[in-house]
């Protein structure tokens, strides 16, 4: 009954979207303003029911209804409920139906939010969400139904859902992603508006600022998460491994962020409007372009889904945007000339250009290097594989340029900076950077350049980010006579933008902190025999135990496997620092499948990772991998400080002060 | 010693403390390491060696590998280790690089190839030979591989340009207006106060 209603609810709000844009264009056209309530009425309604379409997917998956392929192909009986929920964006019909159900959230958030604002830009803003709403109610309706029902008389019992994909980050990471991918439909949608209706001020850019904020700030988690489940999943020890999927989610991250940076200067000084008109409209395509790389199987990954026909649409509809989006910007090349000019190459506004470049032109490393393996063979016939250290060796000088320009922009004046003014600000943190990294060199013998190099930034744009609070903060207590502490904060609350970038900037540089550490991370393969006792550097390994356990022994947590666990004490520098048990888990709905179940031990400074490969039950001989991984902590406390630094900017209390006012 | 000299001599102590410890230790050796992260995993192409490990015939190449960087150099135990290794790679045909060669080639070949102290490129086109050119992680640095090492930093010397006559072009015209004497901004506001004087002159 619940696939009946979840698939006549698709199919009724496929109707009612087609409706919408008629009534949409009609409104256009006519400028008849009923035309356009009707409209937002049949979208509202349209996502409404997609919505519950989605709901009858998740009632489906949780009572575990076998008669639909999908809930037969992704969760089985034994599946925990947690995980029976993350089926819906476990398999392909699943998640295109998620990808809806989330832009519909979007829609309707919109259509509500701007009721009775910029009745210019709207009619266009709906159509255009119209369009991209269409399309995946097409793919869902027409070639990736989640309804699909097995042939009558078959008997079926779940395949259970991956083993890789059961776990916590799973359930969080894939609804940020979407939220990060889609969210930038929204942005795209205005610019489009502007730029048909010709409103080509600081306007659009204004009302999606905040919005395009929380787009991007989700997006990031849902990457940070991604690293976050690869390092603690799939047991190798690193959590970036520049997989094409990986690189799917960087893309349009990349581009966000120049965007992000560059709307400053239109708001500002009302400059660059064709470059964000292309920034926004190339990060939504790289979006569209992530779903298809996910989805074609034009590129082999393990995080990709099954390869289908979906492809050839999804390539379509990214000529599609790319032909309009060119096409516009050749029509409004004139209105898209910016009124002010720059005073100086040696100026902010110089600077957020430079930092836009260098974010463009990682991005199209990164797309060159995800799509070179499919030109290789189209040219050569002969399919070249680009993995990880490609990556690592191009993107590494990249990252180290703009960790640069990180701390080099704030110290730059609007307009122009004077040489006096240049000296003053870069002297002492510059000094600072390159003694400390002299220092760190000398004292611990360590020869590496870029790591070298990435510690002196880092304390370059630390000490120049120290500066800026610090004369704010000054100057406030000279102005107003406040205490240091109320100075800092009430600095933060007038120019929220402006620290709060700050802030996120900290976030950054804690961030390169632990890529840096990567440099320094150790490795050991070891082969040990119950009581053993191994040291590697200043830790001792004490094999203690190995035992067996099953659905049998430990029915409350090991229903759809069973696992080898293996007992370690690990002391460091003498003392006990913990006990480990790393296990190997086979999955019995999932024909048995192999799953590593890592033992990790986090500190500030580095991290005890052992990976079992396998243990001999007979005679209890254990392979383990045990890594010591350097500052992996910072990039998950970066990702922290960055998100406090974003809702700083966004201001959620002024917004809501707005809203009731 | 001022203010700020004190929050940015905090800073670098801070650093120092952060990085202490990270550089040391003893563990596989940077050139196994990179032989890992060069050479992709037989098993299923799925990333390379550094990250994949939990199948026999990857652990026996890492032992391959190990043995030929290893400073007690055994040509012998090399010899047994490849044998070993490539004698049921059948059994790990999942695919992607299967051993190309019949095992008894293999083995000449490593006869006649392999010595004490190969460098780097000479143990990767060892594996390149036994497997094929799709055991690389990355392209070489000749032919059509040359092009995708070169292509970034093309887009990034171009981009750089592409910028920087930008922002000259940028610059160029505020001086012509400059010398004409006001900024936009500044022009509008005057533009304003002559149409209001000349409203009040009723012109």
């Amino acid at each position: 009954m619940y696939a009946l209603l979840g698939n006549s609810l698709l199919t009724i709000s496929f109707i009612f979207t087609i409706y919408g844009l008629i009534a949409t264009l009609l409104n256009i056209r006519n400028k008849d303003d009923r035309f356009l309530r009707s409209a937002k009425v049949a979208f509202i309604s349209s996502s409404v029911m997609i919505l519950g379409s989605a709901l009858a997917l998740i009632h489906e998956l949780m009572v575990s209804n076998f008669d639909i392929e999908y809930v037969a192909k992704y969760t089985s009986a034994e599946t925990p409920a947690m995980f029976k929920f993350s089926g819906l964006w476990a398999g392909m019909e699943g998640s295109l139906l998620f990808w809806l159900s989330i832009l519909s959230l979007y829609f309707i958030f919109v259509i509500l939010q701007n009721r009775t604002r910029h009745p210019k830009l709207m009619p266009w803003v709906i159509f255009t969400l119209g369009v991209i709403q269409i399309f995946f109610l097409v793919m869902s309706n027409f070639f990736e139904n989640p309804f699909t029902l097995i042939p009558d008389g078959m008997i079926v019992t779940g395949r259970g859902l991956n083993p890789l994909l059961q776990h916590w980050a799973m359930l969080i990471h894939p609804p940020l992603l979407y939220l990060g991918f889609i969210g930038f439909a929204v942005p795209f949608a205005f610019a489009m508006s502007a730029i048909i209706t010709r409103n080509l001020d600081a306007v659009w850019i204004q009302t999606t600022r905040r919005w395009t904020l929380v787009t991007w700030i989700l997006l990031t988690l849902a990457v940070v998460l991604g690293g976050k489940w690869a390092y603690v999943e799939l047991g190798w020890g690193g959590y970036w491994a520049w997989d094409p999927v990986e690189n799917a989610s960087l893309l349009p991250w990349l581009t966000g962020t120049a965007y992000l940076h560059s709307v400053l200067i239109q708001e500002k000084k009302n400059m660059l409007r064709l470059w964000n008109m292309i920034l926004i409209m190339l990060t939504f395509t790289l979006t569209i372009f992530g779903t298809y790389l996910t989805r074609s199987g034009v590129v082999s990954s393990v995080h990709a889904f099954a390869a289908t026909d979906l492809g050839v649409w999804f390539f379509g509809f990214i000529i599609l945007i790319i032909s309009v989006n060119i096409f516009l910007l050749i029509l409004r090349r004139k209105d898209l000339k910016s009124d002010n000019r720059l005073e100086s190459f040696v100026s902010r506004e110089s600077g957020f250009l430079f930092n836009n470049m260098l974010f463009v032109a990682m991005m199209l490393a990164v797309l060159w290097g995800t799509m070179y393996p499919i030109f290789s063979e189209a040219v050569s016939g002969y399919k070249i594989t680009v993995g990880s250290p490609y990556f690592n060796r191009i993107m590494v000088p990249l990252g180290l340029i703009l960790l640069a320009l990180t701390g080099i922009g704030p110290l730059l004046a609007w307009r122009k900076t004077s040489p006096r003014s240049l000296r003053r600000n870069f002297l002492w943190p510059v000094v600072t950077g390159l003694v400390t990294a002299a220092l760190w060199g000398v004292l611990y013998d360590v020869k590496l350049i870029y790591p070298l190099l990435s510690a002196a930034l880092i304390v370059f744009v630390m000490a120049t980010i120290s500066m800026e609070f610090y004369r704010g903060v000054k100057a406030r207590k000279r102005i107003t006579g406040e205490n240091v502490f109320k100075a800092f904060f009430s600095m933060i609350d007038k120019n929220r933008s402006r620290y709060g970038g700050y802030v996120v900037h900290v976030g950054i540089v804690m961030m390169f902190a632990g890529f840096t550490g990567k440099a320094f991370d150790k490795e050991a393969d070891l082969s040990m025999m119950p009581g053993e006792v191994r040291t590697l550097r200043n830790y001792e390994i004490v094999y203690q135990d190995y035992w067996f356990e099953s659905s049998e022994t430990n029915p409350g947590t090991r229903s759809n496997h069973v696992a080898k666990v293996i007992s370690l004490d690990i002391n460091k520098d003498g003392s006990h620092f913990d006990d480990m048990k790393p296990e190997k888990r086979f999955y019995t709905d999932q024909d048995n499948q192999p799953h590593s179940n890592v033992a990790v031990k986090t500190t500030l400074n580095e991290d005890f990772y052992v990976v079992l490969g396998d243990v001999d039950l007979d005679t209890g001989r254990a392979t383990l991998k045990v890594r010591i991984n350097s500052m992996v902590t910072w990039v998950w406390l970066g990702t922290l400080v960055l998100l406090l630094g974003t809702l700083i900017s966004i201001n959620i209390e002024e917004f809501f002060r707005r809203k009731t006012r | 010693m001022n203010n700020r000299q004190s929050i940015i001599s905090l800073i670098a102590v801070l650093m120092i403390t952060l990085f202490t410890g990270t550089a040391m230790g003893q563990f596989k050796t940077d050139r196994q390491k990179e032989l890992e992260n060069i050479l992709m995993a037989p098993c299923c192409g799925g990333g390379t060696m550094a990250e994949h490990d939990d199948n026999q015939h990857t652990l026996n190449m890492k032992m391959v590998m190990n043995a030929l960087t290893s400073d007690n150099f055994d040509k012998n135990e090399i010899l047994s280790l490849v044998e070993r290794t490539y004698s049921n790679s059948g059994i790990y045909r999942l695919g992607f690089s299967p051993a190309q060669k019949p095992v008894r080639e293999i083995i000449k070949y490593t006869e006649k190839t392999v010595h004490p102290g190969m460098t780097m490129d000479e143990i990767v086109d060892y594996f390149s030979w036994v497997h094929d050119g799709k055991i690389r992680s990355m392209p070489k640095h000749s032919g059509i591989g040359q092009l995708a090492w070169k292509m970034p930093a093309f887009l990034l010397i171009m981009g750089t340009i592409l910028i920087s006559l930008v922002i000259q072009s940028y610059i160029k015209k505020p001086i012509v207006m400059q010398s004409v004497g006001a900024s936009a901004a500044e022009k509008s506001e005057l533009e304003k106060r002559i149409e209001k004087e000349m409203k009040d002159l009723n012109i």
